[in-house]
């Protein structure tokens, strides 16, 4: 079954389809399960590397970040570190910045030799050539050229990732940098040949459904449009049909976020100090890890809707498990870094992979219940939409409407945390997402941002009476714990 | 009837509580306690947090120091002593 636009994905895929049809059919042997999961790559199919011991062998490394286990054998168990490197898949892309194509004519201009500062630049017999020792990659040479004969190109990974927290080693394979890496993902969504991937947690998550604990999945607002014609009702009664209880929208848990954070904001503003969101784990890693001093006095205490809800759910049903299910794979290390109310997080492709296990097909089933959570919550799925969420709070508030930033995309989101450092930053709230669009084009999304929104705004077209006031209303979060507290005190890493 | 939670928490996970699942099923069926053992699974139960090993709790007493290598003996003895 085709799901995904791109081979690499696709292939994730099926690993994950693998495994968790055999942790469905009983207990898991690991040495089984690699065994059974090298059918996937056998002498006969397409060959994508140079040779099928080469796939196997990333295949291994997949099944074992599928089981749950690092991708790198020697490495230790890190719970922090939710996106690893694949190094066999690793294809060490070419890491000189600036080539000379052959669309050079060799002409009589010669406007990049007169471009380079540094004198790097030579015409060669056929074409221009660099010197590598004393080019400095400014890619000035490339912007003279009349013919575009000189590209700059930066590996996929490195050049996504917004805090330089990729470099290479001596044989050219990623390397994660964890003390600078925020797992916002952007490198595994750029990789083009999936050699950046998320530790996942299908095979414990199944186990416990086996075994009947009773559980609760929530999903992200951004589940909407993700599974072709399927609305929410019907995503929502078929993954109770997994085996879990009940199934919620995380947009509840949005809807008070919106309330909340709608209140931090009136304090920020008698202060005269920007407010940054806390909905977003990259954004949020971000700022705790690359700009300390706007972790501690800019960013919301407001807890990310997810534990919202979580924090909501565990209070009144603390026997429960909780598993949070989002595009997302900072979602993973946000929840289950230290003890929190979520057990464990899974992303769409896991369910997805869940699903197809178990033959179950969303857009077949008779329509369930529908949700009672307000648009505005459900909006924080897009780029704009918590903003916008926070002003109509303020609106149901009879408040004035603030001016508000939306930092769409990592790159956005650290611009505008340096505005902030520097004192520049022009506005009151400061929204941010590390994926461009927002959680609907995260890592582990199913669909393209822009078809999954188009989805979403249509099927949202009938609640849009609903009000945050109104789902608060009927899903009260009095004396839900909706304030972050210090987690360190909470470590479950350690051995 | 004595009733066996393992935990299946993340950390617990990781530390092989999911072997620690398939292991005890087995022995159930070894020794034929089907019906004086009920096996079943929790979220996590704090064990992690207080450094105990493995979080498993039979009759809602935990369990300290199980580790996934020393798990098949140490439940055995636990659990034949209560049996007895």
């Amino acid at each position: 079954m085709r799901m995904f636009a791109n081979d690499s994905r696709q292939f994730k895929f099926s690993v994950l389809l693998e495994i968790c049809k055999q942790a469905f059919a009983g207990d898991l042997d690991e040495a089984e399960v690699h065994a059974r999961a090298r059918e996937l790559v056998s002498l006969s199919s397409p060959r994508v590397r140079c040779c099928v011991y080469k796939e196997r062998e990333v295949l291994r490394q997949r099944v074992r970040l599928s089981l749950g286990q690092m991708a790198n054998d020697s490495a230790p168990y890190n719970p922090r570190q939710i996106v690893q490197v694949i190094d066999a898949a690793c294809d060490g892309c070419s890491i000189r910045k600036i080539r000379v194509t052959d669309n050079c004519r060799k002409c009589m201009a010669k406007a990049c030799l007169e471009a380079c500062r540094f004198g790097a630049i030579s015409m060669g017999t056929d074409r221009s050539q660099i010197d590598y020792d004393k080019c400095k990659e400014c890619g000035m040479c490339a912007k003279a050229c009349p013919y575009n004969a000189i590209v700059v190109t930066e590996r996929p990974c490195y050049a996504h990732c917004p805090v330089q927290a990729i470099s290479w080693d001596e044989n050219g394979i990623a390397v994660i940098d964890e003390k600078k890496c925020i797992n916002c993902g952007q490198c595994e969504l750029s990789c083009p040949f999936g050699a950046c991937e998320d530790i996942s947690w299908v095979v414990p998550v199944i186990t416990a459904l086996k075994m009947d604990i009773p559980s609760f999945a929530i999903i992200a607002p951004s589940i909407q449009g993700q599974f072709g014609s399927a609305n929410l009702a019907q995503i929502r009664k078929g993954i109770e049909m997994l085996g879990f209880e009940k199934c919620y929208e995380v947009a509840l848990g949005a809807d008070a976020v919106a309330k909340y954070e709608a209140e931090e904001l009136r304090e920020h503003m008698e202060a005269g100090v920007p407010l940054t969101t806390s909905c977003c784990p990259g954004f949020v890693n971000m700022q705790k890890m690359h700009f300390p001093e706007i972790y501690e006095k800019n960013k919301s205490t407001t807890v990310s809707p997810m534990m919202a809800l979580a924090n909501k759910l565990k209070k009144e049903y603390p026997d429960h498990g909780i598993v949070f299910i989002g595009p997302c794979v900072a979602k993973k290390q946000e929840a289950m870094e230290y003890v929190s109310a979520v057990d464990y997080v899974l992303t769409f492709e896991e369910l997805a992979a869940m699903v197809a296990a178990k033959d179950i097909d969303f857009s077949k089933i008779e329509t369930g219940e529908a949700g009672h959570a307000s648009n505005y919550g459900r909006g924080f799925a897009a780029s704009g939409g918590v903003a916008a969420a926070v002003q109509q709070a303020r609106k149901e508030n009879a408040e004035d409407p603030v001016n508000a930033v939306f930092a769409n995309g990592a790159f956005e989101c650290k611009q505008q945390l340096q505005l902030i450092k520097a004192g520049k930053f022009p506005a009151d709230i400061l929204e941010g997402m590390c994926c461009v669009g927002g959680c609907v084009g995260g890592p582990a999304a199913i669909v393209n941002a822009q078809i999954a929104k188009g989805r979403m705004f249509k099927e949202n077209l009938a609640n849009k009476a609903e009000t945050i006031g109104g789902s608060l209303d009927k899903n009260s979060f009095d004396g839900v714990m909706m304030h972050v507290v210090k987690k360190e005190e909470t470590n479950h890493a350690e051995d | 009837m004595l009733k066996i939670e393992v935990c299946i928490g993340s950390a617990c996970y990781v530390k092989g509580s999911n072997q620690v699942v398939a292991d005890l099923s087995q022995m159930i069926r070894d020794e034929g306690w089907e019906d004086k053992i009920s096996l079943t699974g929790s979220f996590c139960m704090k064990a992690c947090q207080n450094k105990t090993g493995l979080g498993i709790r039979i009759n809602g007493e935990l369990i300290p120091g199980i580790t996934m290598q020393n798990a098949k003996e140490a439940l055995k003895a636990a659990i034949t002593e209560r049996l007895a």
